[in-house]
């Protein structure tokens, strides 16, 4: 500057510049020219820097977030009555998703709640979920809302325009329906289980749906995985069986889930040409592309949807509302019909307020009462000791002569302590088990000691498991053993098998393991697996596996135990000093059904001794000389066994009865 | 008036060849650009854009530079109105307040104050010798006046990047101008010492963070720094030779937003390689070198101002948008001459070429 400024000729408006033609840089030229190769030398060197030195990492992240993986979902198995009603099947659930960047927040949150007829408690926790995006995940989508209605998914897309960064995303969830028509039309009329009109959403089916309260427990429930499931192996958006058969069939019902690799193009651009897509797909996806899924595999039930309710119905009774019920095939184990009571409509187990109300329900609907839980068997238990008392004297281990009497003072006492009973006076064998005389079995205990009781209920499968995966109770059998393990503090009292005789004691059982257990000696001894799931069938129907009775064990039945305890139990039912007379109370004679069975009366632990109840047992079979089906009841705080348990028993054999000829009717069809 | 025939034997050819070579590589690379988001529609109205700018080359080429110096005060005063025009009646975009609506394209003002300020100083530091060398303080208050008017209103848009851009031409101007050095010197340390205390204290956060988040872009991937993370990755992934044209996947998916206009250049090294970047480089240094070669070749003060001007836009202009794609300085939003879509960009870069063109022929004739 200072050279040019310099010049002879500074006061003129020309600069000196040499002779004419190839003019001469000056300095501050000069100056100018290093400075600009110096910057774009700079600049070529931070290229080479970025493109050379660091290109392959830079390569390896470019490559990164292109190619997604999206998960195909494989659509679960449905669960299916014996007669192929749907009991449990795939609904589309219509969500609402919104990414945060896009929403226009003021304008859109108060269309939204406008378009989509929210109630202002939704629309408040749509705003506050969208505001507590944090700005980095601002990008990705939310979900707002499950089950919107068709309604509002038809106003939602109409005004799709006006409310951008807001979409409708369909997901699966599972319905439980239980229909009992096999015409949809008929479905349709049936007061307790209407049929889906297609126009319905999911949201409002499921509050359309009355009832299907005689499955809740056996059918069980879904939802999402959690985290380590999701490591498993598991897809965030599947679902995963929680109890009943969708847990025990879980492997079957789940299918595999399938892949599909494409390209992802961040934010709205959906612009991009096909072939620059095709090129980049056929570019950068190694390996497969995609990989369709496996649809889950039906299970098909042993149970009647039709029977199941009215069995249902059978056990109810306004005083007692908890309750369970089994129908047993005798000589197969095939259970045609197992509930608990109160039931619940598992479709809206999602929801906090239902399940709050359920948990707050003194009868405890979520408790399944005829698998999970256990319970004295009480007096029903005294089949087992009296199958014992006569396996021992076959062995000649054991002396007793069942025609004998005793006499039954009302109390027995065993080295000084008191076991209470009534009186009944002067009993033999089979008197002792109609009027359910605990003195007769507390003097066959004695002799027969725990641990010869406990062998023959193992026989019976009381306290083994029962294999159904469906989370079900073991029960306890206790053994003298099992007393030194579990109350190492206590001596072993050997008045532990007096208990124990009568079921009570520490002796616990569900329904289940007792019906199993009179299924087992109804056949005359053989211990069968229980099944509720006939087959497994692929969705195009080819067979997957079948079921088929199984036997689990053999317990020893002569012929003579097998008759004397039949004709007590059917005297327990047909004989006015029977424990059970009170069932056929009402009944026609000439009409009524052959019954017979046990009753039990389960007392109850000290703190609820006062304020509750016994426990209602009744388990027996009909028809009494040939029996074709167990029929198992338990009544909580019931009272009697023969006041509650066994007139219901009685209900439901009639249902049986009635089930059976309408079966052979549609067969002769 | 000048003939044809004198003017084809004046006209530097050279100058408008390399003018061409770069046209050409940055319509290639915008039609790749914009082809896979935008379709052909960008590219074509691009191309009309270019018609019309080298309609204006050519009439800049031919005008009398007299006439220029002469009005380049309401020339300056009349882009300045158009600046508040922008600030009252302007159409928003992003959050912007830059562009006047013209039917078919919408002119931004904010590039054609570069002309005026060019101008405006061009005739300011051609007056008397006198005057420069002896009363340089109602000088110095001028430059700061002219400058700081327009910059101010390109402020309130905001555009951040053109007001730099600005400042920067006015800062080039002053330096190469005839005054003492001293001054010059002592002005400028004033002036830095103020701007940090605007910077402060005057700008707003939107525009602070965006500059603070250029000094630690990893730490908010999608905030502000995300253009130039994205860029930077497009950039490194094309390597030495490059991905292939049209196969640049990571600006074609619009992994850099709006690519076309700030981020053209991210474009051409994603898909041409370190190779192909270095020879762009190569030819807007051969421009600059030859500008700064016309501006050595001439005689008249003006007119070596005004080239001095033009050569400080075109210079700024690549060095600023290439360190922003390269993340060596924050994305302000400069666009890349003749290579970025956009029409005032072009037409500003086009008059500015235009007048060293002239400039050029004139130096010839006085051969």
């Amino acid at each position: 500057m200072r050279s040019t400024f310099s010049q002879s000729d500074s006061f003129s408006n020309r600069t000196n510049t040499g002779p004419v033609g190839r003019v001469q840089w000056d300095l501050k030229l000069k100056v100018l020219v290093c400075l600009v190769l110096v910057l774009f030398f700079g600049l070529g060197t931070r290229l080479f820097y970025l493109q050379v030195i660091r290109g392959d990492e830079y390569t390896l992240a470019s490559m990164e977030g292109i190619v997604k993986k999206q998960n195909l979902i494989a659509p679960r198995g449905e669960i299916r009555d014996s007669r192929g009603r749907i009991l449990a099947k795939n609904t589309p659930n219509y969500c609402l998703y919104a990414i945060p960047s896009k929403v226009q927040k003021t304008r859109s949150l108060d269309k939204i709640c406008s378009h989509a007829q929210l109630s202002p408690t939704d629309c408040q926790a749509i705003a506050s979920k969208i505001l507590a995006v944090p700005p980095e995940k601002k990008e990705n989508e939310i979900l707002l809302l499950e089950r919107i209605t068709h309604d509002q998914i038809a106003l939602l897309e109409s005004n799709a325009s006006a409310l951008p960064g807001f979409h409708i995303k369909v997901q699966t969830s599972r319905i439980y329906i239980a229909e009992t028509g096999h015409n949809p039309e008929q479905a349709g009329i049936d007061p307790c289980n209407r049929g889906r009109k297609e126009t319905e959403s999911y949201g409002e089916y499921i509050h359309n749906q009355p009832d299907i309260c005689h499955f809740s427990h056996i059918l069980g429930y879904v939802n999402q995985p959690n985290s380590t499931e999701v490591d498993a192996g598991y897809s965030p958006e599947s679902l995963v069986g929680r109890s009943g058969i969708e847990r025990g069939f879980e492997e079957q019902l789940r299918g595999k889930n399938g892949f599909e690799k494409h390209i992802s193009v961040p934010g709205q651009n959906k612009k991009l040409d096909l072939l620059f897509l095709k090129m980049l797909e056929d570019q950068m996806i190694e390996g497969e592309k995609k990989q369709d899924s496996i649809p889950g595999n039906n299970v098909i039930l042993t149970l009647d949807s039709t029977f199941q309710k009215a069995i249902y119905e059978a056990i109810s009774n306004p005083g007692f509302p908890a309750a369970s019920a089994a129908v047993i095939e005798v000589g197969t184990g095939r259970i045609l019909a197992l509930v608990s009571r109160p039931g619940y409509n598992t479709n809206l187990r999602q929801e906090v307020i239902w399940e709050k109300a359920m948990l707050e329900n003194p009868y405890q609907p979520l408790k399944d009462k005829a698998l999970r839980e256990i319970y004295f068997p009480a007096s029903t238990f005294k089949l087992v000791t009296a199958v014992s008392a006569f396996e021992q004297r076959e062995k000649n281990l054991f002396q007793f002569d069942p025609d004998q009497q005793i006499f039954c003072h009302g109390s027995y006492e065993m080295r000084g302590k008191r076991f209470g009973d009534h009186e009944h006076g002067l009993v033999n064998f089979h008197q002792a088990l109609v009027r359910s005389c605990n003195v007769y079995f507390f003097q066959m205990a004695e002799q027969l000691g725990l641990d010869t009781i406990a062998e023959t209920a193992k026989g019976f499968g009381i306290g083994l498991p029962l294999n159904l995966h469906m989370g079900e109770s073991k029960g306890i059998m206790p053994t003298k053993q099992y007393y030194l393990e579990e109350h190492p503090d206590h001596q072993y009292l050997p008045g532990q098998a007096l208990n124990a005789a009568i079921g009570q004691g520490e002796v616990k059982a569900t329904l289940l393991h007792m019906a199993m257990a009179y299924e087992a000696f109804a056949n005359g001894g053989t211990l069968h697996q229980a099944w509720l799931v006939d087959r497994v069938e692929t969705p195009k129907g080819e067979l997957v596996f079948e079921n088929k009775p199984t036997s689990r064990g053999q317990v020893h039945i002569s012929a003579d135990t097998h008759e004397r305890i039949m004709r007590a139990f059917f005297q327990v039912v047909h004989s006015q000093k029977g424990t059970a007379h009170k069932a056929l109370i009402g009944t026609k004679k000439e009409k009524t059904i052959e019954l017979s069975g046990k009753t039990g009366t389960a007392q109850l632990g000290k703190n609820l001794k006062n304020s509750h109840q016994d426990h209602s047992w009744f388990i027996g079979f009909t028809p009494a000389k040939k029996p074709e089906v167990v029929v198992a009841i338990f009544v909580e705080h019931g009272g009697h066994g023969g006041e509650t348990a066994a007139p219901m028993a009685y209900k439901v054999a009639q249902r049986y009865w009635s089930w059976k000829q309408a079966q052979q009717k549609k067969g002769s069809k | 008036m000048i003939s044809v025939s004198q003017l084809r034997k004046q006209f530097d050819w050279g100058f408008l060849i390399l003018i061409l070579v770069l046209v050409a590589v940055g319509l290639v690379n915008l039609y790749s650009a914009t082809r896979a988001v935008q379709g052909i529609g960008l590219f074509s109205k691009q191309l009309i854009l270019y018609l019309v700018g080298f309609s204006l080359f050519f009439c800049v080429t031919i005008l009398r530079l007299q006439w220029l110096q002469k009005y380049a005060w309401w020339i300056y005063a009349a882009m300045v109105l158009l600046l508040l025009l922008v600030l009252l009646k302007g159409k928003v975009i992003n959050g912007a307040r830059r562009w006047v609506e013209l039917g078919f394209f919408q002119l931004q003002p904010s590039e054609l104050i570069k002309i005026g300020l060019i101008l405006v100083y061009a005739r300011l530091f051609s007056g008397d010798s006198f005057d420069l060398e002896f009363r340089p303080i109602p000088y110095a208050t001028a430059w700061h006046l002219v400058w700081m008017f327009p910059v101010g209103l390109i402020m309130r848009q905001p555009d951040l990047g053109t007001a730099l851009i600005c400042i920067f031409i006015a800062i080039s101007m002053f330096v190469l101008a005839k005054l003492r050095p001293t001054l010059k010197l002592g002005i400028l340390l004033i002036d830095g010492l103020l701007a940090t205390l605007i910077f402060v204290f005057g700008l707003n956060r939107y525009q602070k963070n965006r500059i603070l988040s250029f000094l630690s872009p990893q730490n908010d991937p999608l905030g502000h720094g995300w253009h130039a993370n994205q860029a930077i990755i497009a950039i490194g992934s094309g390597k030495l030779w490059g991905k292939g044209f049209l196969q640049g996947t990571r600006t074609r998916l619009r992994f850099v937003p709006e690519h076309w206009t700030d981020f053209p250049f991210a474009v051409l090294a994603e898909e041409w390689g370190w190779v192909g970047g270095c020879v762009v480089l190569a030819l807007y240094g051969l421009l600059i070198l030859w500008i700064l070669n016309i501006a050595n070749e001439t005689r008249d003060r003006f007119s070596k101002n005004v080239v001095f001007g033009c050569v400080a836009l075109l210079f700024w202009h690549v060095v600023m948008n290439i360190a922003m794609v390269t993340r060596m300085a924050p994305v302000v939003g400069v666009t890349l001459p003749l290579m970025s879509y956009g029409g005032s960009s072009l037409l500003t870069v086009l008059v500015a070429l235009g007048l060293c063109m002239n400039v050029s022929i004139q130096n010839r004739k006085a051969t």
